[in-house]
């Protein structure tokens, strides 16, 4: 999917005013700065590229909270032309897998590079 | 300091304003070492060494490179041979920016709009602080854009200003840096000022008893 034609404007201030609270609760404190930071983005468009990549179709971390995946899917489906995100009962079956596992280290690594991501994209023009 | 407190190297960034950034270390690991410091702004390009060391007693204890833009700095701390850090950040999360310059004054009766010269990052909160000489604390006010209006102040007093920029926690992290501030403008019956003098003024009112 091609994000250029995303209604930016809109996606930093549904990012601002929910993603980014369920990011940060996410982490309980950890701060993002304690991973290191692998994943690039250069312009918004690339940024939503690799944001919906290591949301929705990262095999890294199978658990990532529902409120992460659920906010960051409507934001998409609500702004970006076409874009079909994922179906939300998949979310139900990563709530079962969330039970089984804690937040593991590869998860936390996983959201702090989603959190840069999503930081790159807010603060570029 | 960050990175593993309790660890054998502590670690500092600071992003000055995305033209250079300063990474120093404070080794309780290995005193009096002279650590080595290579970096990388892109992954598949080989590493650089350290352009300028910072030294104490003759020892290592920090690098200075140039900023390439809003990026990850990948970057490790060795002992000779032996890595002791290794580490990727983007170096957003370290800004410090420049001090808003150019203050500039509107005055329209007992209030005053201060206006700065902008920086040419996004997300940041412009910060005013103001106080005459009666006041013995600063008062702030701030905007997303340097543009504040500051309400209730009384024209005849003598006024301190002063403007400093912070970083949008959602846009940058909560690690950053908040500029140094601007130098201080003075203001009086809406004119510019050298100074303001601590001088007493007659208040308007005057209780009679």
């Amino acid at each position: 999917y091609d994000f250029t034609d995303c209604n930016f404007a809109k996606i930093e201030e549904e990012y601002q005013n929910v993603i980014f609270l369920a990011l940060k609760e996410y982490m309980n404190g950890i701060k993002s700065t304690q991973f290191n930071h692998t994943v690039y983005c250069g312009d918004r468009p690339s940024c939503l590229t690799e944001i919906e990549r290591l949301t929705f179709k990262s095999s890294q971390c199978l658990s990532l909270a529902k409120k992460i995946v659920t906010a960051t899917n409507a934001t998409l489906n609500s702004h970006c032309p076409g874009h079909s995100g994922i179906q939300i009962n998949n979310t139900q079956a990563m709530k079962k897998r969330k039970k089984r596992e804690v937040t593991t280290n590869k998860c936390l690594t996983q959201v702090s590079n989603l959190i840069e991501l999503w930081r790159y994209f807010s603060r570029s023009q | 300091l960050f990175f593993d407190p309790e660890g054998p190297l502590q670690v500092q960034i600071i992003n000055f304003n995305f033209k250079t950034v300063q990474v120093t270390w404070n080794s309780s690991g290995s005193p009096g070492a002279n650590l080595t410091f290579s970096y990388s702004f892109r992954p598949n390009e080989g590493d650089s060494s350290c352009p300028e060391y910072i030294l104490e007693d003759g020892h290592t204890v920090g690098c200075v490179l140039q900023a390439e833009g809003d990026g990850i700095l990948s970057f490790s701390i060795r002992r000779g041979t032996r890595p002791l850090l290794a580490k990727s950040q983007w170096i957003s999360s370290y800004l410090k920016p420049d001090p808003p310059g150019d203050l500039t004054f509107r005055w329209h009766e007992e209030a005053v709009t201060v206006t700065c010269s902008e920086l040419p990052h996004k997300s940041l909160l412009y910060e005013i602080q103001y106080k005459s000489t009666f006041d013995p604390e600063w008062q702030a006010e701030e905007g997303r854009s340097c543009n504040v209006s500051i309400p209730g102040l009384d024209p005849d007093k003598c006024y301190f200003f002063r403007a400093r920029a912070r970083t949008m926690e959602a846009a940058y992290g909560p690690d950053t840096y908040p500029s140094d501030w601007s130098e201080v403008a003075h203001q009086q019956r809406g004119r510019r000022r050298d100074s303001c003098q601590e001088q007493r003024l007659f208040p308007r009112f005057v209780l009679i008893s």
